[in-house]
């Protein structure tokens, strides 16, 4: 059709959607730690994760050779709206299940494939994700780290930045430089990188609401096995763009559910209050943003299935995911006043954290650049 | 889904081929001159492609054609400015006279004479519930012997005789924009039920499709304009500041699609009459941003009557003011959720 294709739930979705729900109902997560003890959090939210593995909710559209159910994408979107829409945490390792796992699965080696996947899925090895650097964020082709060959493997040395997860992750796709004659985007490989290895240093980094989600990795003479570079040496800006493209889909999905729940907390909030027709108005703003953003997830989890999605096109969903996100917070934030300021809220709270959003994983700059050379097709501007 | 038939891409395609030759943008500005109708001198060929067989079900010997191809046909025709009269006389008043045809003699002749082509009509859809009296703003082709108001639980067909309709000037010039005083009048047939609710369901989907494929033609002219309009020894597009404005009004159209595409799958019922809701406030209003930046992209050109950008502008504004306008459709929005959350 005219206007794309969307995402169609079958009667074996349907029972799926029922089944996770019935588990969920009776599996809940009891007391998870806060923000203040994050190693304790850390670990219930792998055991978390474990449970849900063991419960064969998680990887469902991975092949059964590696620990999945085979099935399509609209099973994981009906995992990733239960999950999020019960409440229960999200899962610890979802970098690695939405976006490294399924790259494995299209550019990795066999090798690697029987190596990585089934420990992503019961978060027994957790990953993090080394592309920005102090001197490398929106350009992000500027990357200095460099994987000097030395025989079997690679001698890395340099500095990631603003890395989340990377304090308990025991992998790193780390985007690394491997030519340094060639053109910036031309000599790049994507290189898995244990964690624990001698001269990997990590060092956490607080946040803008002083939560130690970040971390600032220091690389020196790191020896990586060259098994362990994904995709072709060289051809790593291609890989990182793949995984790029992956990470949209179920992540945003997820994002739009859970930000359903906290328009949900604000109208519960907003009860037995004072409030206009303007209140009501920037309500249904907000919910009428999510559902637009709903509607694109599902527009784009379709293209991916049918293999139709063109290049570029998940910023789209990375621009809209932002202006919901960010709109709904400062919507709180006006309605509910002095309330949320001078008191410890989870509002100011995620106020803070909505400032991310049209940063991370490329700024919304940069996503209209994407939009406009790759999508528009204007050529280069400046 | 339903097990209506689909119209193909192909057909759809070469639908909008043919309105492209019978609607050039000349015509439609000289009509929207002289607020006259384009469909004096069309209304025969447009009928001819078969727009009010759409909604006719199959046993009636119509298309009976299902919702995604209803909205893909009109994409197209908001892509090629299909006058809004012949959509309500397709959408509105046809699917309520076929509802009425098998036990409803005058009914069925006077629907029998609109596909014919001998008769024409027109109508209008309410944003919600229909109002309870007073004038009604229709959408006519020339000459019409029938209108319809279409609400979400009643409709209401009335009968016309020359002199019923007064003319009115909208924004959106030559559309056939008239008004029906209502009071003391009686219908000639009244709907209630779940004819009503698919065909009013479906009309609106209809116009949010419109809405949308109208936005995107303004974009693409607009892409178009800053791939080759030079200033400063380079084209336009090559300003950030430009290329930024033109990326923003694709990421309006991309999200207008995606709710349309998941509008137009979902079956009758709440899942769809609750994005329907968020249709009428979202979508115009996002197409109307589209055709702003469109207009600004081409600097004094767009501001010219002759370019015709405002003639995509004109069609959004006015479908989002037919479908309550956005303080509105905001507030009912909100107003309802916030009642959900409290039960």
């Amino acid at each position: 059709m005219s206007f794309g294709p969307t995402l169609a739930f079958d009667e074996r979705d349907v029972a799926l959607r029922e089944e996770i729900r019935t588990w969920l109902q009776s599996n809940d997560i009891t007391s998870l730690p806060g923000t203040d003890d994050y190693a304790r959090r850390v670990a219930a939210l792998r055991a978390w994760q474990g449970r849900l593995a063991a419960a064969g909710f998680v990887g469902l559209s991975w092949p059964a050779a590696y620990g999945g159910r085979g099935l399509g994408l609209a099973a994981e979107a009906v995992f990733a709206e239960e999950l999020a829409g019960s409440g229960a945490p999200e899962l610890i390792n979802r970098l690695a299940i939405y976006t490294w796992g399924p790259t494995l699965l299209a550019l990795g080696t066999e090798a690697q494939r029987q190596r990585f996947l089934r420990p992503m899925l019961d978060a027994s090895e957790l990953w993090c994700q080394g592309f920005s650097e102090p001197g490398a964020g929106s350009d992000l082709a500027a990357v200095t780290t460099v994987a000097r060959d030395d025989g079997d493997t690679f001698l890395v040395n340099g500095q990631k930045v603003w890395t989340s997860r990377a304090a308990w992750s025991r992998w790193g796709a780390l985007l690394v430089r491997t030519d340094r004659s060639a053109r910036p985007h031309a000599g790049l490989s994507i290189l898995i990188v244990d964690m624990q290895a001698p001269g990997v240093t990590v060092r956490p980094l607080l946040q803008i609401a002083h939560d130690p989600h970040f971390s600032e990795v220091f690389l020196e003479d790191v020896r990586v096995p060259k098994a362990d570079v994904l995709g072709a040496v060289n051809d790593g800006w291609r890989v990182a763009m793949t995984a790029m493209g992956f990470e949209r889909g179920l992540f945003v999905l997820e994002r739009q559910i859970r930000l359903r729940k906290r328009l949900d907390d604000l109208a519960r909030e907003l009860v037995g209050r004072a409030r206009g027709a303007e209140a009501a108005a920037a309500v249904g703003r907000c919910y009428a943003r999510l559902e637009v953003l709903r509607a694109r997830v599902y527009a784009t989890l379709a293209g991916q299935r049918d293999g139709t999605l063109a290049a570029g096109a998940t910023s789209v969903d990375k621009l809209l995911l932002t202006e919901a996100d960010q709109e709904l917070f400062h919507t709180a934030f006006d309605l509910l006043g002095a309330e949320a300021a001078f008191e410890e809220s989870s509002w100011t709270h995620d106020l803070l954290d909505s400032r991310a959003v049209s940063i991370y994983s490329g700024t919304s700059e940069i996503q209209r650049n994407i939009v406009a050379s790759q999508l528009l097709r204007l050529g280069r501007s400046s | 889904m339903s097990t209506a038939p689909s119209a193909p891409d192909e057909l759809v395609v070469s639908l909008e081929r043919a309105l492209e030759e019978l609607l050039p943008t000349k015509s439609l500005l000289d009509a929207a001159a002289s607020d006259a109708t384009v469909l004096g001198a069309r209304h025969a060929d447009l009928v001819g492609l078969g727009l009010l067989e759409v909604a006719v079900p199959e046993p009636l010997g119509g298309l009976g054609l299902d919702d995604p191809s209803i909205a893909a046909i009109w994409y197209a025709a908001g892509r090629r400015l299909l006058p809004v009269a012949l959509r309500e006389e397709a959408l509105t008043l046809v699917p309520l006279l076929a509802a009425a045809a098998p036990r409803d003699d005058r009914a069925a002749a006077a629907l029998a004479a609109l596909r014919a082509g001998t008769r024409s009509g027109g109508g209008r859809v309410a944003p919600e519930d229909l109002p309870a009296a007073g004038e009604a703003l229709v959408w006519c082709a020339p000459g019409a012997s029938a209108v319809a108001l279409l609400g979400r639980d009643r409709a209401l067909v009335y009968d016309i005789v020359a002199g019923d309709l007064v003319a009115r000037t909208g924004l959106d010039l030559g559309q056939g924009l008239a008004v029906l005083g209502c009071d003391g009048r009686t219908a000639g047939l009244r709907l209630d039920g779940d004819v009503v609710r698919r065909a009013w369901s479906r009309a609106q989907l209809a116009m949010l499709a419109e809405a949308t494929g109208a936005a995107e033609r303004a974009l693409e002219i607009a892409v178009a304009f800053a791939g080759t309009r030079e200033q400063f020894g380079r084209p336009i597009a090559q300003f950030q500041a430009v290329a930024h404005r033109l990326a923003d009004m694709r990421v309006a159209v991309d999200a207008c699609r995606s709710t349309l595409a998941r509008l137009a799958a979902l079956d009758d019922g709440p899942a769809r009459e609750d994005l329907l809701a968020v249709g009428r406030y979202a979508l115009p209003l996002a197409a109307r941003d589209v055709c702003e930046g469109a207009i600004q992209v081409h600097g004094g050109t767009g501001f010219s009557w002759e370019y015709g950008l405002h003639l995509y502008y004109r069609r959004v504004l006015q479908t989002q003011a037919a479908l309550g306008g956005a303080a509105e459709a905001a507030e009912r929005l909100g107003a309802r959720y916030l009642a959900q959350t409290r039960r």
